[in-house]
């Protein structure tokens, strides 16, 4: 089918950032610059971008493969066939992070492949793009291709949510909602990524709850930040940030200003820009 | 005993083992230090807010907690996930 030799061009421009390593596609992934990336696979390009509504889309300009990512961490595949019909892939993630990934691929609402750990990939296995063709309908590959192009575009799924590097993020957030320097995002801390945090806001009732059971916010302001930590009732620490060790050197990562609960019981609510 | 510190979401994950009493009564100890750390004479003080690891914790407890005892504190692990993951029944401070 036409669609697996795109899925296996696609193949090859994962293994050439395997090459880079895996630490080069998550310093990319906080650029805004990779608010609209162009892949050049063979002479087809892909465009990896985030629309308005936060999904985000990977395509080849030649029509013939579209990717989305809700931000609930759906993903579909609408690929062309030979005849020229389309043909459709849904995949669910649970978790898709560097240490983790947990996701159902589907056919025709069929479960056809659980993946539960990087081992599943099997990326090792492949061998050049004429043996990509042997190893489909192996979904495995499909996965594959589909988190190394979700982390090039910023995104990963945390939980079942889409989440994305602060900076992506702002871009987002700024175009959707006038009022954004006031609203509250759940996010999330990942190694060498930085902060991640949901393209959706929250109430501040649900954030100052979440604060309460341990879990961690993203706000604009510091002011915002703070008051949110205050609102949840167990008193305010901060800010703080751990960008330096103890020897005062960088650490290697992203990091923020955060401010936490008085009882240190898990919960951060970041802000502002990287230090 | 050994305990688990998490700095900022897993940024660093240590196991260290310290006297049994030092363990009980470790969220105590946890707050004493953030104490000392918010002075702003000790220095961690960096751009409008403070600025620390959890090798100063440690560093903390041999220098103020067991200053007088002959065990110290003693690092187990540095970010080993696994370890970490394994030892969940014993306390965790969250930095």
């Amino acid at each position: 089918m036409n669609y697996i030799k795109k899925l296996s061009l696609i193949l090859v421009y994962v293994i050439a950032l395997n090459f880079v390593g895996h630490n080069s596609i998550a310093v990319s992934a906080v650029s805004s610059t990779q608010m609209q990336e162009s892949i050049f696979v063979d002479g087809v390009e892909y465009i990896s971008t985030i629309n308005y509504e936060g999904y985000t889309v990977v395509y080849a300009v030649d029509g013939s493969l579209r990717l989305y990512l809700s931000p609930y961490g759906e993903v579909t595949v609408i690929a062309e066939t030979e005849n020229g019909s389309t043909d459709e892939v849904f995949i669910e993630i649970e978790e898709l992070s560097h240490e983790e990934v947990e996701a159902t691929v589907y056919y025709d609402s069929i479960a056809v492949v659980e993946i539960d750990c990087f081992e599943d990939i099997g990326l090792g296995e492949y061998t050049g793009q004429a043996a990509a063709g042997a190893l489909l309908p192996a979904t495995v590959s499909l996965s594959t291709v589909l988190i190394a192009l979700l982390l090039a575009a910023g995104a990963v799924v945390i939980a079942g949510l889409t989440v994305y590097a602060v900076s992506v993020a702002i871009d987002i957030v700024r175009r959707r909602f006038n009022d954004w320097q006031t609203r509250v995002f759940p996010a999330s801390q990942v190694p060498l990524l930085g902060i991640v945090m949901a393209v959706t806001p929250v109430t501040r009732e649900r954030a100052i709850s979440g604060i309460r059971s341990g879990r961690s916010f993203y706000t604009n302001r510091r002011a915002e930040s703070r008051v949110l930590v205050n609102s949840a009732g167990l008193g305010v620490r901060g800010p703080e940030n751990h960008s330096r060790n103890s020897f005062g050197i960088r650490r290697v990562g992203v990091f923020y200003w955060h401010y936490h609960t008085g009882n240190r019981n898990g919960a951060h609510v970041w802000y502002g820009s990287p230090v | 005993m050994i305990i688990r510190l998490e700095l900022e979401m897993g940024v660093e994950r240590w196991l260290i083992e310290v006297p049994d009493e030092v363990a009980l009564s470790a969220k105590k100890h946890q707050k004493k230090f953030l104490n000392f750390v918010y002075k702003a004479k000790n220095g961690f003080y960096n751009g409008g807010g403070v600025c620390f690891g959890l090798a100063d914790f440690v560093k903390w407890l041999d220098e103020y907690i067991l200053k007088k005892s002959v065990t110290k504190a003693k690092v187990v692990s540095t970010n080993d996930q696994k370890l970490f993951d394994e030892k969940n029944d014993c306390p965790t401070l969250y930095f």
